[in-house]
This record gives structure tokens, C-alpha cells and sequence, in this order.
């Protein structure tokens, strides 16, 4: 299942952190560098495993299989908090 | 991966007394819930404040009986994060000469002084209003309308030093008893009394907890209803309705002060009760006569040529009573203001629109009197915060693209001094430290 952006999520990263505000526009969501990094490779195209294969030369000491996990309980957060959906035919909706 | 500390984390406490700012610490709330948020400053010996690092408001006063303990560990899965620490990067900036110091009862004459010199010559009254009369506002030739007096007075609360414009008016803002109604559901937006609703593109509806109800389009807000004090509950929607029709227009309106100096702003930024207006008194007061104030508490903020211009929304400067405590003559306690501001018969002392070099964040965490520098990320947050567009979905790119735009400016916290009586005096001389800082940067 590939994942986007949710359309109306604005977002900016400031010094390697993403900045995101919540969909009801009342709370600020800041992601680390890390999960900033995912959040940019969202592209409407790419899984949790098409995710974690782009990553994967980034990071130092884990395995793809870690790095799919950590990213699909990533996604799984994202969603829980209206700032991912799965990807439609348009691709990345975000931004 | 994911937020500071998400929701359902695991974290390692351990015991203590006292919350000190920057920690970040675990409590109960009043349901019951155990909440880990960064400390602030304590509001009184035996209150503390609590804000969680992804959260635009501060929680309530939290007690002793309530604290559980300090975050020393956040375990999440497999994972162990320390919790980020408060201020992270900042420095100590380096700092000028040490100014003259200035007594109390001397920096009381310069703030008279400055309000018979320095205010503007324009004093909007009630009669104006109820005739209807036309006035810069962010840049916009807005004609007010009230259809009664007390209305009226509530107006020219909220703008009583707005120059009056020339030319067609473009933006009507009308005043009556009319019951508006609000949408049929929830609202988009309900925090600290203020609820809003995006009906459709463009439309704006706010309603305050007294019960005023404000519509705002591109050229026309129009606010009705009544309630036992109209100033208060005026001021909050004209706000959000304001800040919506300026960025109609493409200006933001941002909840902060703006200071100039040298032909130059610095914005000041901070939560309601962290001290914008104190800075600008301090500012006024400031013993070379140096500085002047664009606004304490609104400023519209343009973009011309790729750079940031702000001007004053020229409403009364409202301080603390315990920063004047020799308030001048006009001096009035603040109508129905929870925290017993004082509003002073001085106006912002300047008018026009000038280019932005610096920002201070105003702030009660912090060594007391200290001036630190703030980084991308803080800035880009308090810029967010002080926005009441952003949580307008029409505007939300463009308040990002102010907050962007806010980053590349020099930037401080200045934590007020913990003394009420010197408050003045070491704000004025972190001012001196901030001209002198900007001053080198451009040259001058």
C-alpha cells in the first residue's frame, strides 16, 4: 500500500525537522530529522518497503527488515493523526 | 521516528520537588491522565506551567499533589530517546557595553514625555465611528460603522490610534446589535473562548464565549449581538476577523509587538502574559530616546520586493500594573481583562511601514534577564503561535510562508527580569544589546 501526504497538511522543514500542522489547524507537530526524512520521501508512490529501500543507504547499523518496521509504525502514526492517507491515482496530494 | 515523546510512551521518571524550566516532566491532569510536558516557568510559588513542545497553548496552572516526577528517559519500542533539551543550540550572545542605567522614577518622565511628544495626532472618538469614518488598518482603508454608542466605544478601544485614510474605502467594518448565526456543526477551530468556522471559501465565522458572532469576507466584516462588556469580547473577534481580511489582501497579521529603531523593525513575539507590552514600554523608556513603537500587541506584516515590511495596528499600549507603578494621567484599568492590564493613553508612537531586521521572543522561561539566541526552528514555531490565521485552511500556506520568511531574521529570546522593579531597565538594556547586534550585522 503506498502512502502521501494528506492534501491539506502544510509543512515546512526548518533545520532538518519537519513542521507540520495538524488538520484542525490547532497543533504543531514536529517530526525529528529522521521522520523528516520519511516524510519528504512520501511520494504517493512508494510502501512502507519502497520507503525503507530508498532510506536504507541513509541510516548505519539497521537492517532494511528494521528499517520497514520502524517505518510502517511511523506511517501508522501519521495516519492516526490525519497526516498520511493511502496514495490515490493523483499520486502525492501534499504540498 | 516520529514526534518528541508520542502518545503511549513509556518514560523513566524520577522523584523531585520542583519543576525548573526547560525540564520535561510527567503529571496528572485534572481527569486524571498522566501528561509529560516540558516545564515553563512557575506561575506562582505553588502552580507551574506545563507546555508540551508540539502544543500551541500552555496547559493549566498544575500543582504539587499533581507532579509525578522528572523525564530523565522515553522509551518507545526498542528505542531510547532523550528528551530534546530547551533552548538546544542557543548561545549566549555576546554582549555590548553596558548602557546608562535608568531609574524608575526616570524612566516614568521619558514614557510622558514620550506620550506628549511622540503620539500620533490622530485620536479616533465614538462620534467618528457612529458617523462612520475611514482609517489605515495593515495597510487596508477600512471604514468603521457602530450603530450605537457603546458599540462605538468598543471600536475605538480596539483602534483608537489608526491613522485615518485617504482614498475609497476598501474594507467595511460594521458594529450592530444583529444576532449572526453560526454554521450548523462543530467548529473548526475552539480554544480559550473562541470558536471558528469556514463555511465556504473566503468566509470567515467567529464566535466569542460572551456571544458576539463576527463575519469576515474579503471587504467586509461585520460583527453583531450584544453582551454586558462589549470591549473585551470585540477585541477577540475583530482579531481573527482582521487578521482574515488582511490576508485577503496579502498581509499577515501577526499577535506581536514591533519596535523601530534606526529607520528599522524587530518584532516581538510571545504568548499572551510574556511581556510584548512590557518591552515596549521599555522601549519608550529606553534612556537615549532610541527606539519607538510600531505596536504592542498587533502587527501586519507585507512582503515588498522579497522583503518583510511590518507596520503597527495601532491599538492602546496595555502593560502589566506592576511594571508602571506610577501610571501617567489617562491611564485606565483594561475592561473586563482577566489579568488587570493597565492601558495607557499611549499610543503607538510611530506610523508607516518599515522593513524588518530582527525578532524577539518575549519570554518568562529562561535565566531571569537573560537574552539568548534563537534558532530556525524556535523562531519558525513562535512566528506559528502568533498567528490567527493559522488555523484558516485558505491562509495556512502563507502564514508557513511568513514563518519561513521570519527564520532568516536575527533572532533572541529575552526572558523578562524576575524583578518587577527592574523589569524596565534590563529589558531597555537588552535592547541596547539587540540595536547594537543589528546594527553590526548591516553594517551600521
Amino acid at each position: 500500500m503506498a502512502w502521501q501526504r494528506a492534501a491539506q497538511v502544510v509543512y515546512e522543514v526548518v533545520d532538518g525537522e519537519a513542521l507540520l500542522i495538524d488538520p484542525a489547524g490547532v497543533e504543531l507537530i514536529t517530526l525529528n530529522p529522521v521522520g523528516a526524512l520519511v516524510w519528504q520521501t512520501l511520494d504517493g508512490c512508494l510502501d512502507a518497503g519502497g520507503l525503507a529501500e530508498a532510506l536504507l543507504p541513509s541510516f548505519e547499523g539497521v537492517t532494511r527488515g528494521e528499517l520497514e518496521a520502524d517505518i510502517e509504525a511511523f506511517l501508522g502514526e501519521l495516519r492516526e493523526a490525519g497526516l498520511v492517507s493511502e496514495a490515490t491515482a493523483d499520486g502525492d496530494a501534499g504540498r | 521516528m516520529g514526534w518528541s515523546i508520542p502518545d503511549g510512551s513509556r518514560v523513566l521518571v524520577e522523584p523531585g520537588e520542583r519543576p525548573r524550566a526547560g525540564e520535561v516532566w510527567a503529571f496528572c491532569d485534572p481527569h486524571g491522565t498522566v501528561v509529560v510536558h516540558r516545564a515553563r516557568r512557575p506561575t506562582s510559588a505553588v502552580h507551574w506551567r506545563f507546555q508540551g513542545d508540539a502544543c500551541v497553548h500552555t496547559d493549566p496552572p498544575t500543582t504539587a499533589d499533581q507532579l509525578v516526577g522528572r523525564v530523565v528517559a522515553v522509551r518507545r519500542g526498542d528505542r531510547r530517546l532523550a528528551p530534546l533539551r530547551w533552548g538546544r543550540g542557543a548561545g549566549l550572545v555576546q554582549r555590548a557595553p553596558r548602557m546608562a542605567v535608568a531609574t524608575g522614577a526616570r524612566a516614568s518622565r521619558r514614557l510622558r514625555r514620550a506620550r506628549v511628544d511622540g503620539a500620533g495626532p490622530w485620536a479616533l472618538d465614538t462620534a467618528a465611528v457612529v458617523a462612520g469614518t475611514v482609517v489605515d488598518v495593515g495597510g487596508l482603508a477600512i471604514g468603521l460603522r457602530a450603530s450605537d454608542a457603546g458599540r462605538a466605544d468598543a471600536v475605538v478601544g480596539m483602534l483608537r490610534h489608526a491613522a485615518p485614510a485617504g482614498g475609497v474605502e476598501q474594507v467595511v467594518l460594521r458594529f450592530d446589535a444583529t444576532e449572526l448565526p453560526v454554521p450548523d456543526g462543530p467548529p473548526g477551530y475552539d480554544r480559550e473562548g473562541i470558536e471558528l468556522w469556514w463555511p465556504s471559501p473566503g468566509l470567515l465565522v467567529v464566535r466569542e464565549r460572551a456571544g458576539l458572532v463576527a463575519r469576515a469576507t474579503a471587504d467586509e466584516i461585520v460583527v453583531g449581538g450584544g453582551s454586558v462588556s462589549l470591549d473585551r469580547p470585540f477585541r477577540s473577534v475583530s482579531l481573527f476577523a482582521l487578521a482574515h481580511v488582511l490576508a485577503h489582501h496579502g498581509t499577515q497579521v501577526l499577535h506581536s509587538a514591533a519596535l523601530l529603531v534606526d529607520g528599522r523593525a524587530v518584532l516581538v513575539l510571545g504568548d499572551s502574559g510574556a511581556g510584548k507590552s512590557t518591552l515596549a514600554l521599555a522601549a519608550l523608556a529606553a534612556p537615549c530616546g532610541d527606539w519607538r513603537v510600531l505596536g504592542d500587541d498587533l502587527v501586519a506584516l507585507h512582503a515588498v520586493d522579497g522583503v518583510l515590511h511590518a507596520s503597527g495596528i495601532a491599538r492602546p499600549i496595555t502593560v502589566p500594573t506592576d511594571v508602571v507603578p506610577d501610571p501617567p494621567p489617562g491611564s485606565r484599568r483594561l475592561d473586563g481583562d482577566p489579568r488587570g492590564r493597565l492601558e495607557l493613553p499611549t499610543g503607538p508612537v510611530a506610523v508607516g511601514r518599515y522593513p524588518v531586521v530582527g525578532l524577539i521572543e518575549a519570554s518568562l522561561d529562561g535565566e531571569s534577564g537573560a537574552l539568548v539566541a534563537l534558532g530556525a526552528g524556535d523562531t519558525f514555531r513562535a512566528a506559528l503561535r502568533a498567528s490567527p490565521s493559522l488555523a484558516d485552511p485558505a491562509f495556512q500556506r502563507d502564514v508557513f510562508a511568513l514563518a519561513t520568511a521570519v527564520t532568516k531574521l536575527p533572532a533572541w529570546r529575552l526572558t523578562h527580569d524576575a524583578d518587577a522593579a527592574s523589569r524596565l531597565r534590563v529589558a531597555a538594556e537588552r535592547l541596547a544589546e539587540v540595536r547594537a547586534h543589528i546594527g553590526a550585522e548591516s553594517g551600521g
